[in-house]
């Protein structure tokens, strides 16, 4: 995992933290809790559906178009919106981008 | 899955042993009946831990009996961390380590570590808990600040202590410097059934108790917590008598809405039985490695009947038909309820404002000064 993002655009591969327990409650919320600080990040079930796809394997366009086979209501702005989420969670440590090998 | 309830528990209190070696006569973990005291090999601990950590429980409670007596305690300690969780841990002190508390520290895993203590002196402490008691726990409860671990104190109320409760806040809160502790009271359970009124507080001490911890909760604002016994008694009691006099329920209440945890956490007996919670000990859900604790948590009868307790209105039971308060009450503690009357969806007798004020009456005192 490195956790010195330069860039994230729609061709990351990111992956969440292992260190973080990625928590769905029930099927519009979750969390993602920190277990060596206790901190505790509310998700909304968009964000919940990403970070369950953020495998370190799949880009974050190969994501989105995951997303749009299952749900039709997919905006035009969702590429920015889904970059806007990684960023925020990359800025937390939440994801990182994956290195092969 | 039911509508509203989470997939999984958020966190699990567990009774990781049955041994103990204090006798305290309180204890609400020994001498319940349909209860098997026995102990779990290390393994079938490791085994749920990994259950827990797929099931993305976030905390858990070691607790017992004594936690410490287990001779691969850190062993599951480190099961537990190493299945992303975090942990509390209950203990009379008494087996406590440097080693130890620093194998907890370097975790950084550890939310708290509630040590048990019910005096400033050792004659009060051990009156109830047994000899040789208070310098071990009053000794934890230094290494813990030293070493920089978060702990907090439990203090049992019970009719030997009532009036050194001043001088246990001042030990506790001035000369060692605690943040905060806590209190409770003696519950309807296990071996106190057998002590009566050693253990169990009269009205008029109950009385002492709520306006001593009230006075000293006004001396050391923030710093005395209370879930139950007479301190959280009084804070809820004064609520609802404000809301009485006041004319405005406090919203959400009037229904058996009392203890939420039901709904967010559960427990495991040293056997390895799923249970509620530690205050239903005979109340058996399942048992670990046998049946998946996510469809114990989703689908055990018991608990569905449990979470329907929120919608029983107060006023179906006649002995709360008439009380002034009833809109305004929770019904309190499943636990003690199902223990005093046998039924798990009714209020808790214990807690009863109504009754309270009316035992009080009867002896010529009043709750309000």
């Amino acid at each position: 995992m490195n956790d010195k993002l330069l860039k994230i655009d729609l061709n990351t591969r990111l992956a969440v933290n292992p260190t973080l327990v990625l928590r769905v409650e029930d099927d519009d919320c979750g969390l993602l809790f920190d277990p060596d600080n206790g901190t505790v990040q509310m998700l909304n079930d968009t964000a919940i559906e990403i970070l369950q796809r953020l495998d370190g394997k799949r880009t974050l366009r190969e994501i989105l178009d995951s997303l749009q086979q299952v749900y039709t209501e997919i905006t035009p702005e969702a590429d920015q919106q889904i970059l806007r989420l990684v960023n925020q969670l990359a800025e937390m440590g939440a994801v990182g981008v994956w290195e092969e090998g | 899955m039911s509508a509203g309830i989470m997939r999984t528990p958020r966190s699990l209190d567990l009774e990781i042993t049955s041994r103990c070696n204090a006798s305290c006569r309180y204890c609400y973990y020994l001498n319940n009946p349909d209860v098997d005291y026995t102990d779990l090999p290390t393994e079938r601990w490791l085994t749920l831990f990994d259950e827990l950590g797929r099931c993305q429980v976030m905390e858990v409670t070691l607790q017992g009996g004594e936690p410490l007596l287990r001779e691969d305690f850190l062993t599951l300690v480190d099961g537990i961390v190493a299945n992303r969780m975090r942990f509390s841990i209950l203990t009379n002190g008494s087996q406590l380590t440097p080693e130890i508390a620093m194998h907890l520290k370097t975790t950084g895993r550890c939310n708290q570590i509630q040590v048990s203590l019910d005096g400033s002196k050792a004659a009060i402490h051990e009156s109830l808990r047994g000899a040789d008691t208070f310098a071990p726990a009053l000794a934890a409860i230094k290494l813990l600040q030293e070493i920089d671990l978060p702990v907090t104190v439990r203090v049992t109320v019970h009719p030997g202590n009532i009036s050194d409760l001043p001088a246990l806040a001042r030990l506790l809160l001035d000369d060692m410097g605690l943040p905060c502790f806590s209190t409770n009271s003696t519950s309807s359970l296990g071996t106190s059934e057998k002590y009566g009124s050693e253990v169990f507080l009269n009205a008029a001490d109950r009385l002492k108790a709520i306006h001593l911890l009230a006075d000293l909760d006004s001396q050391y604002p923030g710093r005395i917590q209370a879930n139950a016994g007479p301190l959280a008694d009084w804070r809820l009691f004064n609520a609802m008598e404000d809301a009485r006099q006041k004319g405005q329920p406090i919203p959400g209440r009037g229904c058996l809405v009392g203890c939420g945890c039901i709904f967010d956490k559960m427990a495991v007996r040293s056997d390895g039985v799923y249970v509620p919670c530690v205050m239903l000990p005979q109340m058996v859900l399942g048992e670990m490695g046998q049946d998946a604790l996510a469809d114990v948590w989703v689908n055990a009868a018991e608990l569905k009947c449990m979470r329907e307790r929120v919608k029983v209105p107060l006023a179906s039971f006649e002995e709360c038909r008439d009380c002034q308060w009833q809109k305004s009450c929770t019904g309190n503690c499943p636990g003690t309820a199902f223990t005093l009357t046998g039924e798990i969806n009714r209020p808790c007798p214990d807690s009863c404002l109504k009754s309270f004020v009316q035992e009080l009456a009867d002896q010529g005192l009043s709750l309000w000064k």
